[in-house]
């Protein structure tokens, strides 16, 4: 399998990424009612499989299904609410009610999980750095510190046990190899604490932390930033109008109409909003062709 | 000015810690359909004093240090001691940071350690969970450690194996108040026995790493503080 790795929604800037990413993400979360939800799960994996590609994305997809069940099933198990009694397991009762309830519910986590795996795809490290860096630049520079000390402290870790191998005698048993470990792991903590503040220090002369946090990517803000922010926002607010428009009840009887006149017209409006990059990217395929 | 905002937010960071499953009680009582994305907006709430708190202070980067090595052993200590999950020492260094450093700095350790594991393993509807329990276990650490109640170990070797059920309870929360509905016991407690397992290891392990680091960290980390002159009050 292919993995792509240039998409056209990376071009955009992270803040136009993330306003697409947060609001995917709250919509998603916002609604129980069934036909949003599907468009969310089909949207979600289609996406998810062009961003990170089928082989990975299958592993993600079962791992995110685990949970989904558990809820499909938990829910009808033990609700006690719903009119519809079906029939009768122990001293519960399964509802019709629940039964559908699980089913959204168990679809809403699911679509939850695909969509933060596409997000992890989407905000990498650096995208997030440079957002979060915005808004709190002392922690971002923190979360880089802790960056930059992991692999030295992971060669550190090596030195030690190769050094602590070399003059130590071999011990035997699980108690005494625990404590070999954590005697390691002291002077890891001591050796590593001392070299840092060294290094905290310098980076203090060098005045680190004085001006706005910079980012290896350059990242500009265009004019079809612009554009795009605007856009998400007119289909968000759209969106959200559809949302509140359609409701749809579950306990104590299922309640709703899926097809109801105008407020059928909102529902492409959640597919086009969830499907934004994708359609950018068939754009582009057609015009290239 | 600074100075009252400073004295704001000192105040706000109990109340946000404590108001948060206040208020995500009330969202799964009143049964509002969207309590998985209020649940997220009241974490976001609950983090942001610490967070403002610590940006405004302009902390030295010498005074970073100490939380950034807990945080970077701990993220190390994860990933090399793991015979099996959540067998890992995060949590017990989140509790000895809260208590050699204070419940500020107890706080970051736990968030940041959550906070940039995730960025490298995978970002979930965990995260922000995950940075909240871990930063409640350190803030709380340090919080009892200043009220006295730590003076024996055993206080807060009890403390650590308390502190990872809760941990374990918190994670399970976002499931069980977003996704049960009508809310009942059995089927929360259905979700709780299916993690008991997990939950079980993550407090032993705890345990055995409190009583492995507890006594040696504390003072060497006391000494590094004197050594280096490492601000007290801003931790």
């Amino acid at each position: 399998m292919t993995q792509r790795i240039r998409h056209v929604f990376h071009l955009y800037h992270p803040a136009v990424i993330l306003l697409y990413a947060v609001s995917v993400l709250g919509l998603t979360m916002s609604t129980l009612q069934p036909v949003y939800l599907a468009i969310s799960v089909v949207t979600a994996v289609i996406y998810g499989r062009y961003l990170i590609g089928w082989q990975h994305f299958r592993k993600i997809l079962l791992f995110a299904a685990i949970p989904a069940l558990m809820i499909a099933l938990v829910n009808p198990l033990f609700s006690s609410g719903g009119a519809t009694i079906l029939f009768y397991l122990g001293r519960f009762s399964v509802t019709r009610e629940a039964i559908f309830y699980g089913l959204a519910a168990g679809a809403m986590l699911l679509a939850v999980l695909l969509w933060f795996a596409c997000w992890q795809k989407l905000i990498n490290q650096e995208k997030f750095m440079y957002l979060f860096g915005r808004v709190f630049p002392t922690l971002a520079l923190m979360l880089s510190m802790i960056f930059r000390l992991l692999p030295v402290t992971r060669s550190k870790a090596l030195q030690i046990s190769y050094a602590r191998k070399a003059a130590l005698p071999q011990v035997s048993g699980v108690r005494q190899r625990l404590k070999r470990q954590a005697a390691a792991i002291s002077i890891l903590m001591s050796w590593t604490m001392e070299d840092s503040i060294e290094t905290a220090d310098t980076m203090r002369a060098r005045g680190y932390g004085t001006g706005r946090r910079t980012s290896y990517q350059i990242f500009s803000w265009h004019t079809r930033d612009t554009v795009m922010a605007v856009c998400l926002l007119l289909l968000l607010l759209a969106d959200v109008r559809g949302v509140w428009l359609h409701v749809f009840q579950y306990y104590p009887r299922l309640d709703g109409d899926l097809t109801a006149w105008p407020q059928l017209a909102l529902y492409p409006v959640h597919a086009v909003l969830l499907g934004l990059p994708l359609i950018l990217e068939a754009w582009e395929a057609i015009r290239w062709k | 000015m600074p100075d009252r905002l400073n004295r704001l937010l000192i105040w706000a960071e109990p109340v946000a810690l404590l108001g948060a499953p206040l208020l995500l009680v009330l969202a799964v009582i009143r049964q509002v359909e969207q309590t998985a994305l209020i649940s997220f907006l009241v974490l976001a709430l609950a983090m942001l004093p610490f967070f403002a708190r610590f940006e405004q202070r302009r902390p030295r980067p010498r005074d970073m240090v100490p939380i950034v090595v807990l945080s970077v052993i701990a993220m190390i200590g994860r990933t090399l001691l793991t015979v099996l999950p959540n067998i890992q020492p995060v949590t017990a260094i989140v509790i000895i940071s809260g208590i050699a450093l204070g419940p500020q700095a107890g706080f970051l350790t736990g968030s940041l350690t959550a906070l940039a594991s995730n960025l490298l393993l995978g970002q979930g509807p965990w995260t922000p969970w995950q940075m909240f329990a871990w930063g409640l276990a350190g803030w709380l650490a340090g919080r009892l450690r200043q009220a006295g109640l730590f003076r024996r170990p055993v206080a807060v070797y009890a403390y650590g194996v308390l502190i990872s059920f809760v941990y374990g309870a918190l994670l399970n929360v976002w499931v069980v108040a977003g996704f049960v509905r009508p809310f009942n016991w059995p089927a929360a407690l259905t979700v709780y026995l299916a993690s008991l397992p997990v939950d079980l290891l993550h407090a032993g392990s705890t345990l055995v790493f409190l009583l492995l680091f507890y006594h040696p960290w504390l003072k060497k980390i006391e000494r590094l503080k004197t050594k280096y002159g490492l601000s007290r009050d801003l931790l």
